[in-house]
């Protein structure tokens, strides 16, 4: 595959690679849309996740995401993990986006979608079990459930963690550990709270 | 890895995983689409072909535009980057299938417009040049002056060659109402051309391009005492009319395009008169045929009533003798000239039967209409028949009755009163009256 998409300067080519340029940029458009097809959901999960559970914001964050992306497609490179490689974009563009709409993110709205038609057809202990995470990874700082939902959720390797946050691999290792560490923390205290009451 | 953090792990991992909508999915995929497609610095295979496709129709487009501004500015002059372009655009123009009015109109437009470029030229080289040459301002001068002769002589050469053509396309035109029209065209080109070279006579009569050193005078010595001849020159250049015109090779412009003019002015008239004499003699021609024909028409008609009798040599004789004919024996004038296979109404055809009478080869015009192959043995007359039947072959008694019959044929005719004609032969000394409507008649025939 042709790393190149977008040949930057069409002076200085002859006719025979401009012919090879465009057909390789087509065929590169072509790349692109396969790896798009093979990571939507994906990200849009992630972002779904990461905007608070809102669906719309969510999608509206993906195009944005994969457009970002197929503009800086050409700066991709054959031997690095795709994967790592739009995950960062999207890790990027969401700190942009909370820099930006810090302030207008309606909390309100976001727990209202908590339960979202999705959720519907589960089973309750399921659901249970979902909300309790959820609540637990509530407790954490951003970049923290982002590491969470990243190494666990969608699967990431420490290596492409470490690409994404742009950290070292024992770095990341040390922070998923004081995560997990935290969210035991939080449930012991919440099931002692529970055994407390329970007695009461 | 302890319990817990293993089901917390189990816990996320069983988060459900989310999906994006189809609307969602078709909303970015058309995005992504567009912005492939929109993005300048990316040449998709289609915007490529697109771009590729643009080169010709750009370079056709600065085609257009810059043979439009050649064609339509008169500040494209002789010597210009764009002035072939001019002159091939105007040959576009060149009426192919047009008639020679339209040829006329064409060339009269060319000519006009070159002296438009004589203006542009003089007005171009007027403004005040700032130059800078190698070589003393003189010789810059003289060298400026050579052009700008150059530029007037092959400007006004094309004008008076484009009028010329339009001269000659002029005689083609037969028609005296269309010529007038062209005539008057012509003649108010010539007259602006007139206007143009009697303007811009000062400064044609002495072309003299003024070079006003810049540069101060010590400097110049300086300079052209290190390096006399490459010393560059600051100087003005501006063509400004001599206050006592001096004969220069230039100088001559002026009055070689006025004697054009005029020479053209002259052969306009020539060619209008000569038009207008051919257009007299086609009329009084037409008049000779018209009154021609009404006469021989009037003939035809009163052929019919004419008597055989008087078809006789005698009406040929007098005719020829220029004795007045009656009306009547026209139409046999007319039957006579038939059978010889001449034309309507040619004295040559009666030439010829009064050659044939006057030979003896023919006796009377009865025997003249008679056709030599449709008769080769000739006729017995009457009274020969009457005699050769009574007196079988006996030379006394035929020649007795043969005179006698012919005594008696005689008397017959004499009783009937047929008119007579003395016939004028050959040595008659007698001479004939002159007839003035023959002589009218003759001289039409022959300016037919």
């Amino acid at each position: 595959m042709s790393t190149t998409i977008f040949p930057l300067q069409w002076t200085g080519f002859s006719f025979g690679d401009r012919l090879t340029l465009a057909k390789s940029a087509v065929m590169d458009y072509a790349d692109f849309e396969n790896y798009y097809h093979q990571y939507k959901h994906k990200i849009y999960s992630y972002l779904y996740y990461r905007s608070g559970r809102n669906r719309e914001l969510a999608e509206d964050l993906a195009s944005e995401v994969f457009l970002k992306a197929l503009d800086k497609f050409e700066s991709y490179r054959e031997h690095q993990s795709f994967q790592a490689w739009i995950y960062a974009i999207a890790h990027n563009h969401l700190i942009d986006f909370f820099r930006k709409n810090k302030k207008t993110v309606d909390l309100e709205e976001v727990e209202n979608l908590l339960e979202s038609n999705a959720d519907v057809d589960r089973p309750l202990e399921q659901r249970l079990a979902s909300e309790q995470v959820m609540e637990l990874l509530d407790h954490l700082s951003d970049s923290e459930r982002e590491l969470v939902l990243m190494r666990y959720h969608q699967g990431l390797s420490h290596q492409e963690l470490a690409e994404i946050l742009d950290r070292a691999e024992g770095n990341i290792r040390v922070m998923l550990h004081r995560a997990l560490a935290k969210m035991k923390k939080y449930a012991t205290h919440s099931l002692a709270a529970f055994l407390v009451f329970f007695l009461i | 890895m302890n319990t817990f953090e293993s089901q917390i792990e189990q816990a996320i991992q069983r988060l459900p995983e989310r999906r994006l909508s189809w609307m969602a999915d078709w909303r970015i995929k058309r995005r992504l689409k567009r912005s492939a497609e929109a993005l300048n610095s990316s040449p998709t295979f289609r915007s490529f072909w697109y771009s590729l496709a643009m080169v010709p129709v750009a370079m056709a487009l600065l085609l257009v535009s810059a043979g439009t501004y050649a064609f339509q500015s008169s500040a494209v002059v002789r010597g210009d980057f764009l002035y072939p372009v001019k002159t091939r655009v105007e040959a576009v123009f060149y009426p192919v299938v047009g008639d020679s009015e339209e040829r006329v109109a064409y060339h009269l437009w060319l000519s006009e417009r070159r002296y438009a470029e004589v203006g542009e030229i003089l007005r171009r080289k007027s403004l005040q040049q700032k130059k800078v040459a190698f070589i003393p301002a003189a010789r810059a001068a003289e060298s400026e002056e050579d052009e700008l002769d150059r530029l007037l002589r092959e400007t006004l050469g094309e004008a008076q060659k484009n009028m010329g053509e339009a001269l000659q396309s002029m005689k083609e035109i037969k028609q005296p109402e269309r010529l007038n029209v062209v005539k008057a065209q012509v003649q108010e080109t010539l007259n602006k051309q007139k206007k143009v070279i009697q303007a811009a006579a000062p400064v044609l009569k002495a072309v003299k391009v003024q070079a006003v050193e810049v540069v101060s005078d010590e400097s110049l010595k300086k300079a052209e005492a290190v390096q006399p001849v490459s010393v560059p020159y600051e100087m003005e250049l501006t063509v400004v009319p001599a206050e006592v015109p001096q004969p220069k090779p230039a100088s001559d412009l002026e009055e070689l395009v006025s004697a054009q003019i005029a020479e053209q002015e002259l052969l306009l008239q020539q060619i209008v008169s000569e038009v207008e004499v051919a257009e007299v003699m086609r009329l009084e021609v037409e008049a000779a045929e018209a009154e021609v024909a009404a006469l021989l028409q009037e003939e035809v008609m009163v052929q019919d009533d004419v008597v055989e009798e008087r078809t006789s040599v005698p009406v040929i004789a007098a005719r020829s003798s220029q004795v007045p004919v009656p009306e009547d024996e026209r139409g046999a004038e007319l039957s006579l000239l038939e059978r010889h296979d001449f034309s309507v109404g040619s004295e040559r055809a009666l030439l010829e039967a009064q050659g044939e009478i006057a030979s003896g080869q023919v006796s009377t015009f009865e025997e003249l209409l008679s056709e030599p192959a449709s008769t080769p043995a000739p006729k017995k007359s009457k009274c020969e028949a009457e005699a050769e039947q009574k007196c079988q072959k006996e030379e006394p008694c035929f020649r007795t009755v043969l005179n006698q019959c012919e005594e008696r044929e005689n008397q017959k005719k004499s009783q009937a009163g047929p008119i007579q004609f003395e016939i004028p032969l050959e040595g008659d000394s007698q001479p004939a009256p002159v007839n003035p409507e023959l002589n009218q008649e003759r001289g039409l025939l022959e300016q037919h």
